[in-house]
């Protein structure tokens, strides 16, 4: 398996160059085009939360196998403000995904597992994987 | 394995049918291929296919089909612009799944109610059912104990507690009628319009050709239906007529039911909300809902209900 990537992100190009790694990394361990798609525009909306909310944090990105099973780990971290209600920021309509069920809830969706630890003052950190289909 | 295969060649037969379809619409332009295209969609989204995941199968199609009609195709650009478009149809990805959750949350739900519902009208109708016998039976054997002058005030008791007795069961019907478990949807529908007949002075006609019983749920879902409709025309339509069509339309069960009372402006009002309940619970077992209606015209709905064969 690849080494594992961190990248530090504080702009919208951080943003981009998160998001062209995953792609890369998820097509390498073996998903489909669309698979890649859905992967990226995961990682696309945890980058912009760090962007827009945290101002910096770091994304990491490592392929991980366990048994038959492989899959890609994604790790976006920050030392921001932190969320003061997480199972709010988890409910489609809070903030500003306006109501649409993009945002964390949409990530949750396109991913196979989702985790998130936060606390006010403390920083969040959101930790999801997706596991490649098995044939 | 097994399931995981046949899952494989049912992809593979649907990606074969898109090509087929599109290569048809590509040379001839005809309506028919783009039924085929929305039959298409319907199986993809039956068999779980992402919205990238479309874009990806139509962009191999089309070139297969460009290919055999010696079109030159630009394979690295064409790439570039799926790619974009599927970057873009992520996020209705998003949006689409939060969709087919809430469905599932609402399907949930309304099985949890119909237990609910299914339970407390056992409990009304065997437990506080049985208690009231007893009482019956034990005012009975004290009134024989009485001397005459008191037996009318036995009656009135009995009389009384004859109505309890009738609400109770009434009450427990409506919850949940155990002839719609026991003997199916239509003498279940059959039963209400009796009621709603007697108790509004509405004329009500069930007519159904079909037979069987459809799942549960969809059973549930077409009572449930129908008798939100009996009570709107009951309470606020003045219909002095309901009809209740139940017919076969394909793999699907439509119910139309219609009145000739003073109908409604669509999307105003109280009306509102009760239909979106009809159509939420239409959309949670895989169906649908229209409603036709306008002052003074009477109210048209059609549901149509997965028959799952």
């Amino acid at each position: 398996m690849s080494d594992p990537v961190e990248m530090n992100i504080s702009s919208d190009m951080d943003v981009v160059r998160a998001r062209q790694e995953g792609r890369s990394k998820a097509l390498l361990i073996g998903f489909s085009v669309s698979e890649a798609t859905l992967i990226a525009t995961a990682i696309s909306e945890l980058a912009r939360n760090i962007v827009s909310y945290a101002g910096e944090g770091v994304v990491a990105l490592q392929a991980v196998q366990t048994g038959s099973r492989s899959g890609l780990v994604i790790v976006a971290a920050d030392k921001g403000p932190g969320i003061a209600n997480v199972s709010l920021a988890l409910r489609d309509g809070y903030s500003s995904s306006g109501g649409l069920g993009l945002g964390l809830p949409g990530v949750r969706r396109l991913m196979d597992e989702f985790d998130l630890v936060s606390a006010p003052g403390r920083g969040t950190t959101v930790t999801v994987k997706k596991w490649r289909p098995r044939m | 394995m097994g399931a995981s295969r046949s899952m494989t060649e049912a992809t593979v037969g649907l990606e074969q049918q898109l090509e087929q379809a599109l290569g048809s619409w590509v040379e001839h332009s005809d309506e028919a291929d783009l039924d085929r295209a929305h039959d298409i969609g319907r199986t993809a989204l039956a068999q779980d296919w992402s919205i990238p995941h479309l874009v990806a199968i139509h962009g191999r199609a089309l070139r297969a089909v460009l290919g055999r009609m010696g079109v030159p195709i630009d394979d690295e650009h064409l790439r570039r612009g799926e790619a974009f478009l599927a970057g873009a149809l992520s996020c209705y990805e998003m949006t689409h799944r939060g969709y087919r959750d809430a469905i599932a949350a609402s399907r949930q739900l309304n099985d949890a109610l119909e237990q609910a519902a299914r339970r407390i009208a056992r409990a009304l109708h065997d437990e506080a059912g049985q208690v009231l016998v007893s009482v019956h039976l034990a005012v009975a054997n004290f009134g024989r104990a009485l001397l005459p002058e008191h037996q009318a005030g036995i009656s009135e008791i009995q009389g009384l507690l004859a109505q309890v007795e009738q609400q109770l069961r009434r009450l427990s019907h409506e919850l949940r009628p155990t002839v719609l478990d026991d003997l199916g949807w239509l003498p279940a529908i059959q039963f209400l319009a009796e009621g709603v007949s007697q108790r509004a002075q509405i004329e009500v006609h069930v007519r159904s050709d079909v037979g069987g019983r459809p799942s549960p749920q969809v059973e549930t879902a077409l009572y449930r239906t129908v008798q939100e409709a009996l009570t709107n025309a009951a309470r606020h339509s003045q219909a002095s007529r309901v009809d209740i069509e139940v017919e076969r339309d394909g793999g699907m069960l439509r119910c139309l039911i219609s009145d000739d009372g003073v109908g409604f402006e669509p999307g105003t009002g109280r009306a509102g909300l009760g239909l979106l309940g009809m159509r939420e619970r239409a959309d949670a077992v895989g169906g649908r809902l229209s409603v036709v209606s306008q002052p003074g015209t009477g109210t048209r709905i059609t549901l149509w209900l997965p028959l799952g064969e």
